[in-house]
């Protein structure tokens, strides 16, 4: 029978964080993560981490490892594929255990673009990626792309141009029922989001998720080891990867996203059904995504992604509560590592420990991912079983 | 522009910018398999044959999305605010994007709209395709 590997340790925090950097917080999660699991830096035996706007380095996993004493471990990667990185980390350090190059792998992705960037050279940092011919000089940056792709979907369904907002209302919701790391808490109406100031037509403020300073640790280990360990271990069932290409203007429609195929690709993986999903996470940096997400997930035609939200269905009480943290957009946008802290809640979420959010007694999880101009994606499952 | 903002031709790109300069849009096309490809490349990335020619657009193109950008990227684009920028799907089958000039009102965009290039003038060298209504 294929080995198993389980994550038994997690750590997240968000918000505008003072007095530390990318590796003191890297730092502060990993020892949080570790206590959770009931572990020691020595058992530490491998590390894989995303990119940081902030502190730009091509190996940001073996300086992070550095930083916090971890020595001659047996198994590191870097891996640089934008927000869609973490479903890859997941799956590499899935691989790695599996294969025994190690053991007790830390997951890392950590970023200050609040305090380390502000808000706006953040926003221009993510702009400055485009292609520098064809693209960046007409002004395209990720609102403007979101928009585009926002703009043929309202057109080609005849859709109402409220359902996305009704995404925002619906994970402010969520982020209500949060105490401690989370940005926004107070209700917001469909007409707030329509009201606020437009950035990118028909996308208007609270459409995009706020940046923010955070990261997100998650320990993943051997199933044999995880039996042993404090909390209850939660397995990664498997997963899916899409690539379809890079630059927004080689988007082949705009009507399609790489995430259909992502989910595809891990359920044929797994002997699991998408019915089998109690809560889902989706990368929800913009709201169009989630109603794209949840179209490519199967959980409704294209087209009816916004009615599906609007009758409440990813409510807590709904008939598949979604970003039960509040999303990125009411906990808050770390940038790079905010898809890792989604991770972090389906775990919590599986670990019944969500307490006023908590769904009613989960067992399998999905988190999507995406990166680039919704270029790219991943789907990780996960299980208590 | 921003001079960081300014296009630099590469050795394959060159060709296209010195096309703008001379109010003509090029794309390639591939000798191999006939597709047409934008943006350039020294392959074509159907065939992976060199066999490739450059040939001119007629600049003629549909919207197939756009948005009107109010909070753009950084202040380099200050000036330009609010703008809009299409999605065309030219008539020789590639795709681009642009700025959408001289519309009148925002009212007179709308997606399957015909559009037509036209070369705003950056630098002597940098000539930017943009659109306007056909």
């Amino acid at each position: 029978m294929e080995k198993r590997v389980a994550i038994v340790g997690v750590a997240d925090k968000i918000g505008k964080i003072q007095n530390n950097d990318v590796f003191g917080l890297f730092t502060d999660l990993l020892i949080e993560a570790t206590k959770d699991a009931g572990l020691c830096r020595d058992d530490i035996d491998g590390i894989i981490a995303t990119q940081s706007l902030v502190f730009k380095h091509s190996r940001l996993s073996t300086v992070l490892a550095e930083y916090a004493g971890i020595r001659n471990y047996k198994w590191a990667d870097s891996v640089n594929l934008g927000a869609q990185s973490h479903g890859t980390m997941i799956s590499r350090a899935a691989s790695a255990i599996k294969e025994g190059m190690a053991d007790t792998i830390v997951i890392a992705s950590v970023d200050f673009q609040l305090t380390g960037l502000t808000r706006d050279l953040a926003v221009k940092a993510m702009a400055d990626i485009r292609h520098p011919e064809f693209e960046r000089p007409y002004g395209l940056f990720m609102p403007a792309i979101m928009a585009l792709k926002a703009r043929k979907y309202l057109h080609f369904y005849n859709a109402d141009p409220d359902i996305f907002p009704h995404v925002a209302v619906t994970m402010r919701k969520h982020a209500a029922l949060k105490n401690e790391n989370v940005t926004y808490r107070d209700p917001i109406t469909v007409g707030d989001v329509m009201k606020s100031k437009k950035i990118a037509e028909p996308l208007h403020l609270l459409d995009c998720a706020p940046i923010v300073d955070g990261g997100a640790v998650l320990i993943m280990t051997t199933e044999e080891r995880a039996r042993n360990l404090k909390k209850k271990p939660i397995f990664y069932l498997g997963g899916g990867e899409n690539y379809s290409h890079d630059n927004f203007i080689q988007n082949p429609d705009l009507l399609s996203t790489p995430i259909r195929s992502s989910v595809d690709r891990a359920f044929r993986r797994v002997d699991i059904k998408k019915s089998d999903v109690d809560v889902l996470f989706i990368h929800d940096a913009f709201t169009p995504v989630v109603v794209f997400a949840l179209e490519d997930f199967g959980l409704c035609e294209k087209g009816a992604g916004g009615d599906f939200v609007r009758h409440g269905n990813i409510e807590m009480n709904g008939a598949i509560p979604v970003n039960t943290n509040g999303g990125l957009l009411s906990q808050g946008h770390p940038g790079i590592p905010g898809g890792l802290l989604h991770v972090v809640e389906a775990v919590r979420q599986l670990r019944w420990e969500c307490g006023a959010r908590q769904v009613n007694e989960p067992k399998v999880a999905a988190s999507i991912h995406f990166g680039g101009p919704l270029s790219m994606a991943s789907t990780s499952l996960w299980g208590v079983s | 522009m921003n001079k960081d903002l300014l296009p630099s031709p590469t050795y394959y790109s060159k060709k296209y910018w010195e096309g703008c300069a001379q109010n003509k849009l090029l794309f390639q096309k591939c000798g191999t398999c006939f597709s047409v490809q934008f943006y350039p490349r020294t392959i074509c990335s159907n065939c992976w044959s060199r066999d490739l020619t450059w040939c001119q657009s007629k600049g003629h193109g549909e919207i197939i999305s756009y948005t009107i950008v109010h909070r753009p990227p950084s202040p380099d684009f200050l000036d330009e605010i609010p703008y809009v920028i299409v999605f065309v799907r030219l008539d020789e089958g590639f795709n681009m994007i642009g700025y959408l000039r001289n519309f009148g009102s925002t009212e007179n965009i709308s997606i399957g709209r015909m559009v037509v290039t036209r070369f705003e003038c950056i630098t002597p060298e940098i000539f930017l395709p943009v659109f306007e209504s056909q």
